[in-house]
């Protein structure tokens, strides 16, 4: 939407340097695999929808996943902005700056996310969202099937990123014992739901899964993590192609789990053991690679109570009111 | 006419994560599994609506994702078994039929040979078999607009490769096992490569963006390098 008065046209932040990989995200398409097309959508929700609460928005707005760091941007006219996610030194005109609360840029001022040691991805969310292209009634950036975002790509440098004109008269602050934890500390349990093909893979199989332990390898993306532990030999020779979804934790000829991510094949043909919580697929989201990982089984009814308080938490949390 | 009663194969729903059922309707490809999957995802949008999220068919199976704060778990299973219960095979409503021209050959088809030594046949076998034979869409998934067909004749069925190809080029007519498929996009894939096909199978901006959809019938047929250039196909 545009005004039409040049005080509030929509201005634009200028990409410097992108980083690794810097997409465009909203919360994801709907409705679409039965056409192939897959989720999309930040890889941990829980950090994008702060970074939407922390600017103002309603949820699900079009922000910025920064994989690693490394964004460089400058604006081109008054803009606020808030970075969420994992610690990273962010600095503005080369003077520290601070996450979980909106920032104020001026023209001309510059923005440094470098790169982040304690998880993979970061979030940057402005007021009223950034502008991109929808597709199947999601903004969402898929590299893969060329949709959403600028033309289905990455950020690139020199992208002028059209933000809208909207300005937040207070800015909040999340304080640290309301964040997410993103380090994975001495082996993270992740919860699973035993099921689909795990009955027919059998009870000895399942208890040399659930007693493994696995690292984060390193050619993981948003498609799909990748595992490396104690191969599992299941022996299941052929399946027939069935639909799959984010969290499926897939098992390669190998023997080795891959667990599905937002962006995940819609169809597939290797055998699942179960399926990750979706709560701990945003955790697993920021594990760098060589994380170690175990899974500890939980029952469809335990998962939905989880889900539910965690939905709670975020509704009551209350960010600290700050003065400008 | 009666049905033959022929053996049914059961419905099974079977937990496939914290808001998803999958229900299984057997596990072999066959046009009355295919119909049963079909009839039964238009009975479940149907009667559910909004409640369902995904609605995915496969082969043998329908993936049904649901919001978990509008339905339960168990409203939604004793739903799925009461609307599922009565479903037959047999086919409502139109077939689409539609021609696909395929230029066939070892420039667009690196395979063929491959193809060709696993049925003992020759390559001009492994294309007189492949084309002029209805195949039926049983699933539309793993890129957008690609199609799963089947089936493909014992002689054709060859497994796909160990590893796969990085770049597939977009068109590229496939065949791994019984099933076959052309990729709409350029991507990575193991199948084997017999051919290319002219046309566009997925456009973001058209309604529907896919050609194809679960239950049309397709048949391939061979063109000349020629025509598919002229049918605007590129090499």
């Amino acid at each position: 939407m545009r005004s039409a008065a040049s005080a509030s046209a929509p201005g634009f932040l200028e990409v410097i340097a992108p980083g690794p990989q810097s997409l465009l995200q909203d919360s994801g398409r709907r409705g679409q695999w039965h056409l192939g097309i897959t989720s999309a959508g930040p890889m941990d929700r829980l950090s994008f929808d702060w970074a939407n609460r922390l600017a103002g928005n309603p949820p699900g707005l079009t922000a910025l996943e920064v994989t690693f760091g490394g964004l460089r941007m400058v604006a081109h006219h008054s803009v606020q902005l808030v970075v969420t996610g994992p610690q990273a030194p962010i600095t503005v005109n080369q003077r520290p700056a601070s996450q979980w609360q909106l920032l104020a840029l001026k023209p001309g001022d510059r923005i440094d996310i470098g790169y982040t040691r304690e998880g993979c991805r970061l979030y940057v969310a402005v007021p009223g969202g950034f502008h991109a292209t929808s597709a199947f009634g999601s903004s969402s950036t898929v590299v893969r099937e060329g949709l959403g975002g600028l033309d289905g790509r990455p950020l690139l440098s020199g992208d002028r990123l059209k933000v809208a004109n909207e300005h937040r008269h207070r800015s909040f602050f999340l304080p640290l014992e309301l964040r997410p934890v993103y380090a994975p500390g001495d082996g993270a349990a992740l919860r699973v739901i035993p099921c689909l093909q795990a009955r027919i893979l059998g009870r000895s199989w399942r208890r040399k899964f659930f007693a493994a332990r696995y690292r984060v390898a390193s050619e993981s993306d948003r498609m799909g993590i990748r595992l490396e532990g104690e191969p599992l030999d299941h022996g299941i020779a052929r399946l027939l192609s069935e639909a799959v979804t984010p969290g499926a934790i897939q098992i390669t000829p190998d023997g080795q789990p891959i667990i599905m991510m937002r962006d995940h094949q819609t169809i597939g043909g290797y055998p699942k053991l179960g399926t990750l919580l979706s709560l701990d697929c945003d955790r697993l989201a920021q594990y760098p690679s060589g994380a170690e990982v175990c899974f500890i089984p939980i029952t469809p009814g335990r998962a939905l109570a989880l889900l539910r308080q965690t939905k709670r938490r975020f509704e009551t949390a209350s960010p600290i009111a700050l003065a400008w | 006419m009666p049905k033959p009663a022929g053996p049914r194969d059961e419905v099974s729903i079977v937990t496939a994560g914290e808001n998803a059922v999958m229900v299984y309707f057997g596990d072999r490809i066959s046009p009355d599994v295919g119909d049963r999957v079909r009839q039964s995802a238009s009975r479940i949008r149907s009667t559910l609506g909004d409640s369902v999220l995904e609605l995915v068919p496969s082969y043998a199976s329908l993936l049904v994702v649901y919001d978990p704060w509008r339905i339960g778990r168990g409203t939604l299973r004793r739903t799925l078994n009461a609307l599922l219960a009565d479903v037959e095979a047999g086919d409502k409503g139109s077939i689409r039929r539609l021609d696909l021209p395929v230029y066939y050959g070892e420039e667009t088809g690196p395979d063929l040979p491959r193809v060709a030594a696993h049925g003992s046949i020759d390559t001009t076998a492994v294309i007189a078999l492949h084309s002029n034979r209805e195949y039926r869409v049983y699933a539309m998934g793993f890129a957008p607009g690609f199609a799963y067909m089947g089936s493909v004749p014992n002689a054709l069925a060859a497994p796909r490769h160990a590893s796969p190809r990085r770049q597939i080029p977009p068109g590229s007519v496939a065949i791994a096992g019984e099933q076959t498929a052309i990729y709409p996009q350029q991507s990575p894939g193991g199948w084997n490569i017999i051919g290319r096909c002219p046309v566009d199978l997925f456009h973001p901006d058209k309604s529907p963006p896919t050609l194809l959809e679960p239950g049309d019938r397709v048949i391939f047929r061979a063109i000349s390098r020629d025509e598919f250039l002229s049918l605007g196909g590129h090499l």
